[in-house]
């Protein structure tokens, strides 16, 4: 539409090679130099088959069916194969998600540069265009830099390298994939810097594609938010993140923590995406969506315009114009984390514990080394509440969660668990302490065994733990299920058709059967989707509210971990920093890492959709106390 | 999971018996059900002695007479069970005792699996063949000592492998959890770690076997397993190989019956892997298994 656009893609398709079976259709966006385009969704959604589409590549099993990918008046998806070598990496260049496997790691940096630079035989000086990319990504021009080996380089530096890799021939669009997800929140954030005084500097049209719509508020000018291979909002991104008009965005942004502000319970989008192979006829987000009418079952909303000036912003919803009145953010209830358990006893202290891993003997007669990983971590959590431990990866967090559910034997220190020493090691506790404390893990892909039913999962511990009769046994992983909001029918399945976030709640259904008193959580979110994460971090404090569970809530996530806690510790490099209540750490850090780790979350903006704090003025203190009274404690 | 992963699974996903897979079991089921049912429909008993060595086929003797004048037809339906059966239940017991002693190592790791890896590579370093002659040679042949031989052969291969299958799984999160509720070793062992690596460890099976077949048929062939006057298939090798060229059929016949059984075999575990690289599409291959 703009005459200015370095990328033009219209009506796009990619499809199940030799069947009729979309996986992406009808995507359509420009792109001028000087600007990014964020392209959002969550997986599943397409946003990586368009991105790969846009360099004329189908991933094996699909096809690019239909659609024109225009750079420079040329369609790439027309090219032939030479055609194809000839434009990737020299007109539109991509960016992967995991650097560490898309370089080579047995060659030094700076040569697979000019390698690309040979392979394209870019006219210039070749010292001069590595100098101006490693400039761009702003990595040290140093011989000694360019001469490393990937694996001498951290997560951060291995991706510089793979955008000096993408601008080194200079092209005209760049395709980044998750360019920043893996990373950690301080790298991610000097990443992004880099990305963004790339817009500003190089005459590069960025597709940036990503889940975390804090990155993209953060990154880009223009947004597409994809659902069911489709584009169902795309417009600027100001606009958009203040006052979306498609229900699904609305609903992903609802389920966004924030680490600025309070915004008390979140809301997951009930249900889960669709396969390609199950989409409806109409709107793909239709069977999902609160506002549904017959209409959008049957038709495919057309892309319409919206906002001034008309031609900048698309949504794709037949609904979109009775948003205002149908959909207005749930004002703000209690959340489980003002209940301040200060009376409770205290039911886990940790004093100066320190863990490690032992390495490798380097040689005959030496000892092995040790690598510390918590060093001389003191805590304590009284009965009911919940203490979120962060940091970033390898500040010992996971390693303290694994010591005290006894898989990880501490060097020193002790655990006492309601006033008894603990036994370092899970099988020399005695079966009734074992059973109060239980722990779920990160990935729910591989938290569950694949050979085993959901119901027989769930039921194993009831079986160890407790005597009951098979009736009795079956009749409480119904229950169980149920309390995870899970149907009871689905004891007979494997985990294999489940989604994540379905998995994770089997997951947190095996560690409740137990009956614990302390729930380990391991990064439970952080595999998820957003929605996907906001529903279970509603389950999560729908718990302790119900059973009066305390909690050690593992995470990365400051965001995560504002929305669920009561007090937090920040752990770096083994050490406590910093320990405080979740209001004080929020609002007044101390430490300066911690500030740090503040600053660098990429956080929606004040005013952005959902209004939350239009919803409730008076700030966090105020929900605190008003809603202390009303909880069980 | 992402939607281009599911419609790639979805696509390669093809008819769930290859057609390699279908030679393979009819070659496998005919060696076999000869070897094991053959004797039912022999002609004479496997040593009666009819004429003069070698002589050639007649409508009598379809195949001939070996070299002290049996029936050969006899001989060869008579001679595979007992061959097969050595084979099997060497591989069975070598396989099972090696896989104990892998998930073992992988699950206790520390000195236990120092020791028992050592010991393996120990076991590892004499060739197979060698150590089953040695331990013939001086202990005299009887089938028990074969069988014995063969699951000594067996065993350290099978500990390596399922070591390091049971390496990629003790691991995973949902072994953590059992540990962390406290379940015995034997239950982890079992219930967790097993049913996951039962793919890898079906098609490792397959080929020791087979490669089990071939030491029993050497053995026999050399003189160190079935003994005359008993009816075997690398046994008729061996005692017929002078008279390849004026009455191959003593040969080649039993030779053709044992190329098919591993033949046939190693078609089978051809087909069970799977067809791409990648733990999810493992996974799902070895659940049809």
């Amino acid at each position: 539409m703009s005459d200015l656009a370095e990328l033009t893609v219209r009506d796009l398709g990619v499809s199940v090679s030799g069947s009729a079976v979309d996986i992406v259709s009808e995507v359509s966006f420009d792109v001028e130099a000087r600007t990014a385009l964020g392209v959002v969704g969550e997986s599943g959604c397409g946003k990586t088959t368009v991105a790969m589409a846009l360099l004329g590549y189908g991933r094996p099993g699909t096809e690019v069916s239909t659609g024109k990918v225009i750079v420079e008046g040329t369609n790439i998806l027309a090219l032939d194969r030479q055609g194809l070598t000839r434009t990737r990496g020299r007109v539109v260049s991509y960016v992967p998600q995991n650097p560490s496997r898309a370089l080579s790691p047995g060659m030094q940096v700076a040569a697979q540069l000019q390698e690309m630079i040979t392979a394209h035989s870019v006219p210039g000086d070749p010292t001069e265009l590595l100098r101006s990319a490693w400039e761009g990504a702003q990595l040290q021009f140093t011989s000694e830099m360019l001469r490393r080996y990937p694996h001498q380089l951290s997560g951060g530096q291995q991706q510089r390298v793979a955008i000096a890799m993408a601008l080194v021939c200079e092209p005209k669009v760049i395709v980044m994939d998750e360019p920043t997800t893996g990373l950690d929140v301080i790298t991610q954030a000097r990443l992004l810097e880099v990305i963004a005084d790339l817009r500003k500097q190089r005459d590069v049209a960025i597709v940036y594609v990503s889940h975390d719509l804090g990155v993209i508020r953060n990154v880009v000018d223009h947004v597409a938010v994809m659902y069911g291979g489709r584009i169902v909002e795309a417009g600027p991104v100001d606009e958009i993140f203040r006052d979306p008009r498609h229900p699904y965005t609305r609903r992903l942004l609802e389920a966004i923590p924030r680490a600025q502000i309070d915004t008390g319970e979140l809301r997951g989008i009930p249900g889960s995406s669709v396969e390609p192979w199950n989409r409806p006829p109409g709107c793909p987000f239709a069977p999902r969506c609160a506002m549904r009418i017959d209409r959008c079952d049957a038709e495919m909303p057309p892309e319409e315009p919206v906002g001034e000036p008309a031609g900048n912003w698309h949504v794709r919803c037949w609904r979109s114009g009775d948003l205002d009145e149908a959909a207005k953010p749930r004002r703000r209830t209690a959340s489980a984390a003002a209940v301040t358990a200060a009376a409770a006893p205290e039911l886990l202290e940790v004093s100066d514990l320190v863990a490690g891993y032992r390495g490798r003997r380097q040689g005959i007669g030496s000892s092995r080394v040790t690598n510390v990983a918590l060093n001389g971590a003191s805590l304590s959590l009284s009965a009911g509440s919940c203490l979120a431990v962060v940091g970033e990866s390898g500040s010992g967090k996971t390693t303290l969660g694994r010591c005290l559910a006894g898989l990880h034997r501490p060097i020193s220190g002790e655990i006492r668990f309601s006033g008894e020493p603990l036994a370092p090691l899970a099988r020399t506790r005695p079966p009734d302490v074992r059973r109060r404390i239980q722990i779920v893990f990160q990935d729910p892909d591989s938290s569950l065994n694949p050979m085993m039913s959901i119901g027989a999962i769930v039921r194993r511990p009831l079986r160890q733990f407790f005597e009951l009769s098979r009736s009795e046994e079956t009749a409480r992983v119904a229950e169980l299920l149920e309390q995870v909001h899970l149907s009871p029918a689905m004891a007979s399945r494997p985990p294999r058709e489940l989604s994540g976030g379905e998995k994770q709640r089997v997951a947190i259904a095996r560690a409740l059967a137990a009956e614990p008193d302390l729930l380990i959580c391991d990064e439970v979110t952080s595999a998820l989707d957003v929605a996907v994460q906001a529903s279970i971090l509603e389950l999560l404090r729908e718990l302790r509210l119900v059973r009066s569970l305390a909690m050690l809530f593992i995470s990365h996530d400051l965001a995560v971990v504002r929305s669920i806690s009561d007090r937090v510790i920040v752990l770096r490099a083994g050490e406590i920093v910093e320990s405080a209540g979740r209001a004080q750490l929020f609002d007044e850090p101390r430490a300066p890492y911690t500030r740090e780790l503040l600053d660098a979350v990429h956080d929606l903006r004040p005013g952005d959709y959902p209004h939350w704090e239009d919803a409730l003025p008076g700030g966090s203190d105020r929900v605190l106390h008003e809603t202390l009274g009303d909880v069980p404690s | 999971m992402s939607s281009g992963d599911q419609t790639g699974r979805a696509l390669r996903r093809g008819p769930r018996i290859s057609t390699i897979t279908a030679v393979g079991i009819v070659l496998t089921a005919v060696a076999i059900g000869i070897g094991m049912f053959g004797r039912y429909f022999a002609p004479y008993a496997p040593d009666e002695i009819f004429g003069s060595a070698f002589a050639g086929p007649t409508p009598e003797h379809h195949l001939g007479l070996d070299f002290v004048g049996r029936d050969v037809l006899s001989r060869f339906l008579w001679g595979g069970r007992t061959a097969i059966l050595v084979a099997l239940v060497g591989t069975v017991v070598g396989f099972l005792a090696g896989c104990a002693v892998g998930f073992v190592s992988a699950y206790r790791r520390g000195w236990t699996d120092e020791v028992l890896g050592r010991t393996t590579d120990l076991a590892l370093a004499f060739p197979a063949l060698i150590l089953a002659l040695l331990l013939l040679a001086a202990f005299g042949t009887s089938l028990s000592l074969v069988v014995l031989a063969i699951a000594l052969t067996t065993a350290p291969g099978a500990a390596r492998i399922s070591r390091a299958a049971a390496l990629e799984v003790v691991d995973m999160p949902y072994v953590e959890a059992a540990r962390a509720r406290g379940e015995r070793s034997s239950y982890v062992l079992t219930a967790e770690i097993l049913p996951n690596v039962r793919g890898p460890l079906l098609v490792d099976f397959g080929l020791r076997l087979t490669t089990s077949i071939l030491l029993v048929a050497a053995l026999s062939f050399v003189g160190l397993g079935l003994q005359p006057p008993a009816a075997d298939w690398g046994l008729m090798i061996g005692e017929n190989r002078v008279a390849l060229t004026v009455q191959p059929w003593t040969v080649l016949v039993p030779a053709a019956a044992i190329a098919c059984l591993t033949i046939g075999i190693n078609l089978i575990i051809d087909g069970l892997r799977p067809e791409t690289p990648g733990r999810t599409d493992q996974v799902e291959a070895h659940s049809h298994v």
